[in-house]
């Protein structure tokens, strides 16, 4: 079976070149190649597929930030002519490293390592149990289960966990669009909350860990809904 | 491939990213001549300016193009660019630095200009 890949790099030349050793590489088929991380995360978002090729810096969200909002994690090469992203690269667990100029031999190397390496187990959970933030300078990985809620303050998100809170620069809007698969659901138009953690419903609003969150007027019927509330 | 890059190019590297593809490497060439005085426009326009950060960016997408047409040596030169731009270094400096990446530029371009006629004969 072919592996299903995507390209996402800005600049054209470097496209042109995976397009080519795509095209030549019988074991794969390219349904995609995109030249932003916006574009392409509105295709990734309804297409599952096995190796992304990913340009790292990158105007608008870079694809580290792209990652960050996909609810599956494909194979990733990354394609980039900065070294210094090789730290980034093993926390994200990328598949393969690929320093440009890329020549066929080191592309078909890194097919290879990609063929050979096991995707995650198929289940009609999401597949991936954490994520990484940018906050307090660094990434720190967040568990899904971990939080309790998050909340929006003005540019930025504060993700709140039983015992530590984090700010990162975001919006409601893109954790939602990561999130949204998961257990977690928009209640207000500055919370999102893991609904696993809601101990108490009052008319409108929730209770989290003794924290009470309203619930919004347009949105309560939705959440009622899903936390199957007769 | 029966093609022998000019010697002024980085032939090994050429022929480890052409192999035997001829066409790939014309389409290469042509993208240079077409995208890249452009893009090094673009570039001397945000230092004039002093927009150290968007120079910076975009000198970091020009670095690879040299390479694909066998001038690794200039992706070396905006390798140290962009490594300076980190270093917030005066811009006077990075003038400095990229007067030399234009120098090379103005002196390489008919190379590729001459390359990608050859290749297009074959």
């Amino acid at each position: 079976m072919k592996l299903k890949c995507v390209i996402l790099d800005d600049e054209p030349m470097a496209r042109n070149f995976l397009e080519r050793y795509c095209a030549k590489t019988p074991q794969l088929e390219l349904l995609g190649s995109f030249g932003n991380a916006e574009e392409a995360f509105v295709y990734l978002k309804e297409t599952e597929i096995d190796i992304l090729f990913l340009d790292v810096e990158m105007p608008g969200d870079n694809g580290f930030e792209l990652l960050d909002k996909l609810i599956y994690m494909p194979r990733v090469i990354l394609t980039t002519s900065k070294t210094e992203y090789a730290f980034n690269a093993f926390e994200y667990h990328v598949t393969d490293f690929l320093k440009k100029p890329i020549t066929y031999n080191r592309f078909l190397k890194s097919i290879e390592k990609a063929a050979t390496s096991a995707p995650d187990a198929a289940t009609d959970e999401p597949k991936e149990k954490d994520f990484f933030i940018k906050a307090e300078g660094k990434l720190i990985r967040l568990s899904y289960e971990d939080i309790l809620y998050i909340e929006s303050v003005g540019d930025y998100v504060k993700y709140f966990t039983a015992s530590k809170n984090y700010l990162t620069h975001s919006t409601l809007k893109a954790v939602e669009e990561r999130m949204g698969i998961h257990q977690f659901m928009k209640i207000h138009r500055s919370y999102i909350v893991n609904l696993r953690k809601i101990k108490d419903i009052q008319d409108n609003s929730v209770v989290i860990e003794g924290k009470v969150i309203p619930i919004s007027k347009s949105l309560r019927q939705g959440v009622m809904q899903k936390l199957n509330v007769v | 491939m029966n093609h022998s890059f000019d010697p002024r190019l980085d032939t090994a590297l050429l022929e480890d990213l052409y192999d035997d593809d001829a066409e790939h490497a014309l389409m290469a060439f042509n993208d240079f001549l077409k995208i890249s005085p452009a893009l090094m426009k673009d570039i001397e326009l945000e230092l004039a300016n002093g927009t150290v950060e968007v120079f910076r960016q975009k000198v970091h997408k020009l670095k690879p193009i040299f390479s694909y047409v066998g001038l690794p040596g200039m992706t070396h030169t905006a390798e140290t660019i962009e490594k300076k731009c980190n270093d917030a270094v005066r811009t006077d400096e990075l003038k400095i630095l990229y007067a030399d990446l234009k120098l090379q530029f103005d002196k390489n371009y008919p190379v590729i200009q001459q390359e990608a006629g050859k290749l297009a004969t074959m």
